[in-house]
């Protein structure tokens, strides 16, 4: 749009809609303050006592709307709507707006008075997803690494990168971001930007799932000499159970500790510990390529114009002797086919 | 008795899955055939995060037993050629128009 | 039946609290106090814990639903510690026992001092409710990209939700750890922003609360306020407006004789529109008496903001609109273009848009925030309105990771009330 349709006027409006627009809190001009009005006497007694005297009750009666075609008079409020209207003018107003920070009914990181034991806990700013994303798409570390690196859970990782990329895409592509939403939503939580000067780590990354038989105790009489370690704990409470050192998301870096135990300097450690994570990623990887090239090598794609045809290669012998094998290609004939039988759920169990 | 290669319907109202078969050419349709050799599903699926649109069909063949099938004189059905035709089991029918992109180096 | 149930749906005799970000929710929230067991039966107890919980977890789910998706495993997680398990191999918590030898806790009690929560208890029965958060929509929910479960509900079914970049129309869809799901950001807009006001609501509200007032009008006041300059400078504006109108619409028309065979049908529609919209605008610029300047212009704006977003859509007249705009700027000061700039910018990233469901420029709606909070077995983008399924929740020392606004207590009652069906 050429710039000369706009007056300084208009300029100067739109110039006090960006300032709500990055802070929504921002009092506009000729705003009053948000702070309730009423006495604070009141103020207690409408929370404290439901039994009040009705004359001061009407101090919070909502005013009635005066309806042009009709003369009915409005009915008054019921006790539990008084109290309510009550409520919402005086604590309830100041969780009304965003205040910058969190706003809960708890306090703090509260957001449910009765759940002491749920918190909302922070979660990444923008700058720390970028932080994230350059690391391990500029940097080329390892998802590992970057993990141990910013206390940031591995998977967390894997997503922020996933999502920033389709986020550059759709900038790339010219979709318009929901810039306004984003912006409004980090005035509202609590955020944190992995600068290494929180007290805590961001979240804890060496979390192992507890097994279902290791939930009881276990009496298992054994000799005072013998030299009981986790590995043979893990045996006990059964033959299959891992031993947590198995278990560990990123067991890289308790052979950094060994490292730093034995003496290695710390430079050393760190690249042994880059290195090692570096490698295990690769395998990974690698994996998953050979299975992809697998599935490809096993398909002839044939481009008719409209479609694309994806012919797979499979075998007849797959469906057994009697043509019944619940490998077997195709629909199976005598076999009854149970996709709309009751209670069979119907949704899709997985996307891919 | 005349041995085709013919697709058999399954699936659901609007929702057709087809079996490609080998079958004796008098049998009923969806009756146990000689043999299944493939499948075809005919309704075009889109790839995830794909944004060009193009939508591919998935078929599932057994190349070889096509081939041994078509060389003891089963006789394909129209669609059935088309799809054979168009792996190179056999030589198309009716309009050449499509082109192997990637073939699977044997 | 259901008419009768959505009456009471934020009930305040009979109070339940409610996936929604409603006012009235808040204070059922804020009064919300743990039944008393003083003079109940175990089973009135559970019972009545069951009651309290469901009418939060999955109110919208039907009972048999949710006791085949119950499951009396409860996850958690225990965090080790790579500094402790590289130097013990856990022995010495065996060794000695019996010769009265003390554990060294040295180096563990360290790091659980530094993580916090090292003495807390585990709050398993907080995880009852935990398989309702793996359903799609409750999840929509969480990410605060609906104000409500059963609004998630609905994008879902009306298929604004794509879940691994493919449609998702099954709200009891389960999500797998590492599944993405994106939500439609019209939609999301819509579900979180503020309300738009009709013009007979902004005409009572001076006359209704005075509370109320107070908030609301100062979003109709500041614009007045400005509008009132604006009516001076209407008619040079106004020459200027229609000059920079007719060379848009030029532009346009060349756009599509030159490369008519290039462009696609969709592109030729959008500047054939743009064209339309020139001429409407025109000559609502050309007729605007005095008595409504202040309105006329107020449109123009937004419809030029609109033309704008338009714009965009075609790469090419976008190009040429920023060179002509650049030529056209020369006049300005610099400082103006800078504001102009700025003022751009923002308008294209929340513009005032009368064509929007809500309310614009875009805001968050009311007592959003005393709900707004993200749960860590989420990763969320708000940018795209994506995001990722990470993990299941699970339960941790001093820290349950299922949001529920109910006590341990009362999820244990609950729990016991499942157990003996699930």
């Amino acid at each position: 749009m050429p710039p000369r349709i706009r007056s300084s006027q208009v300029l100067h409006r739109a110039e006090s809609s960006l300032l709500q627009c990055i802070n929504p809190t921002a009092p506009a001009a000729g705003r009053p303050s948000s702070t309730p009005s009423c006495s604070p006497s009141i103020l207690l007694s409408s929370s404290t006592s439901p039994r009040q005297p009705s004359s001061q009750c009407c101090a919070f009666q909502r005013p009635q709307q005066t309806s042009s075609f009709s003369s009915t008079a409005s009915r008054d409020l019921n006790k539990a709507q008084r109290n309510f209207w009550g409520w919402m003018r005086s604590y309830g107003r100041k969780h009304r707006d965003p205040t910058g920070r969190t706003n809960y009914l708890g306090g703090g990181s509260n957001p449910f008075p009765n759940n002491k034991e749920f918190k909302s806990q922070p979660v990444l700013s923008e700058a720390a997803r970028s932080v994230i994303y350059d690391a391990v798409m500029k940097e080329g570390l390892p998802l590992k690494a970057v993990s141990a690196k910013y206390n940031v859970d591995m998977r967390r990782v894997a997503a922020v990168v996933r999502m920033k990329e389709i986020e550059k895409k759709w900038v790339k592509e010219g979709k318009p971001l929901a810039r306004p939403y984003a912006k409004a939503v980090q005035t509202m939580l609590p955020y944190s930007n992995l600068t290494g000067e929180e007290s805590e780590p961001f979240e804890p990354i060496n979390d192992i799932h507890v097994h279902s038989y290791t939930m009881q105790q276990l009496f298992l009489p054994t000799s005072e000499s013998r030299h009981f370690t986790r590995q043979d704990a893990a045996k006990a409470f059964g033959e299959h159970i891992l031993a947590p050192d198995e278990k560990m998301r990123i067991p890289e870096l308790i052979a950094f500790e060994k490292d730093v135990v034995a003496g290695v300097a710390n430079e050393d450690a760190e690249a042994n510990f880059f290195k090692a994570t570096a490698a295990s990623e690769r395998a990974i990887a690698d994996k998953h390529l050979a299975l992809a090239q697998r599935d490809e090598n096993n398909k002839t794609r044939v481009d008719s114009g409209r479609f694309e045809f994806r012919f797979e290669r499979i075998s007849v012998d797959s469906a057994g002797h009697d043509g019944r094998a619940r490998r077997g290609v195709g629909w199976r004939y005598g076999v009854p086919f149970n996709d709309r039988r009751r209670a069979v759920v119907k949704i899709p169990t997985k996307v891919e | 008795m005349v041995v085709k290669i013919r697709l058999a319907r399954f699936g659901r109202t609007n929702s057709p899955f087809y079996n490609i078969v080998v079958s004796h050419a008098r049998t009923a349709r969806n009756s146990r055939p000689l043999e299944v050799i493939g499948t075809y599903d005919p309704i075009p699926k889109k790839d995830s995060y794909d944004t060009s649109g193009k939508l591919h069909k998935d078929i599932k063949l057994d190349i070889t037993r096509a081939r041994y099938w078509i060389g003891v004189g089963a006789q394909p059905t129209d669609t059935a050629w088309r799809l054979l035709s168009m792996v190179g089991i056999i030589e198309p029918k009716f309009r050449p128009s499509t082109t192997t992109t990637t073939e699977k180096k044997a | 039946m259901k008419c009768r149930r959505m009456a009471r749906f934020h009930g305040l005799k009979r109070p339940r609290v409610r996936q929604t970000w409603n006012k009235y929710n808040l204070f059922n929230l804020s009064r919300g106090r743990d039944p008393s067991t003083t003079v109940k039966t175990f089973f009135q107890q559970k019972w009545n814990a069951k009651a309290l919980t469901r009418g939060y977890h999955g109110e919208h789910i039907k009972e048999r639903a949710w006791e085949r998706m119950f499951s009396r495993r409860l996850l958690s997680v225990v965090d080790m510690h790579p500094e402790y398990m590289a130097r013990h191999d856990g022995s010495e918590q065996a060794a000695g026992r019996g010769s009265g030898l003390d554990q060294d806790h040295s180096v563990r009690n360290t790091v659980t001092v530094r993580n916090g929560h090292s003495t807390a208890p585990t709050p398993y029965m907080q995880m009852t409710f935990a398989p309702m958060e793996r359903r799609l929509d409750v999840a929509v929910f969480r990410a605060l990209f609906a104000s409500s479960a059963r609004q998630a509900r609905q994008f879902v079914v009306h298929g604004a939700v794509k879940v691994n970049g493919m449609k998702m129309n099954h709200p009891g869809y389960l999500l797998n750890p590492g599944d993405m799901f994106q939500v439609d950001v019209e939609s999301v807009l819509i579900a979180t922003g503020r309300k738009k006001e009709t013009s007979s609501k902004k005409a009572n509200s001076s006359a209704s609360n005075p509370a109320e007032e107070a908030e609301e009008s100062t979003e109709s006041d500041v614009p007045a306020v400005e509008l009132d300059q604006e009516v001076t400078d209407a008619a040079t504006l106004k020459e200027r407006e229609v000059e920079a109108l007719k060379k848009l619409m030029k532009r346009a028309k060349s756009v599509i004789e030159s490369q008519s065979k290039e462009m696609s049908a969709k592109r030729k529609k959008a500047l054939r529109a743009l064209i339309k919209d020139v001429n409407s605008t025109m000559s609502r610029v050309g007729k605007t008496s005095s008595d409504n300047v202040v309105h006329k212009t107020g449109d123009v704006v937004d419809d030029l903001t609109m033309l704008l977003s338009r714009l965009e859509v075609s790469p090419e007249a976008a190009a040429n609109a920023e060179k002509e705009a650049q030529r056209e700027a020369e006049y300005a000061t610099k400082e103006e273009q800078n504001l102009l700039r700025k003022a751009i910018e923002n308008e294209m990233e929340n513009p005032r848009d009368s064509s929007k469901p809500y309310a614009t420029p875009w805001t968050p709606r009311p007592y959003m925030s005393a709900f707004a909070f993200i749960p860590r077995y989420l990763e969320v983008n708000q940018n795209i309105c994506a995001a990722v399924y990470l993990r299941h929740p699970v339960a941790r020392q001093g820290l349950g990771e299922v949001p529920t606004p109910f006590s341990s207590e009362q999820n244990q009652l609950a729990f016991n009330w499942y157990l003996r069906r699930g």
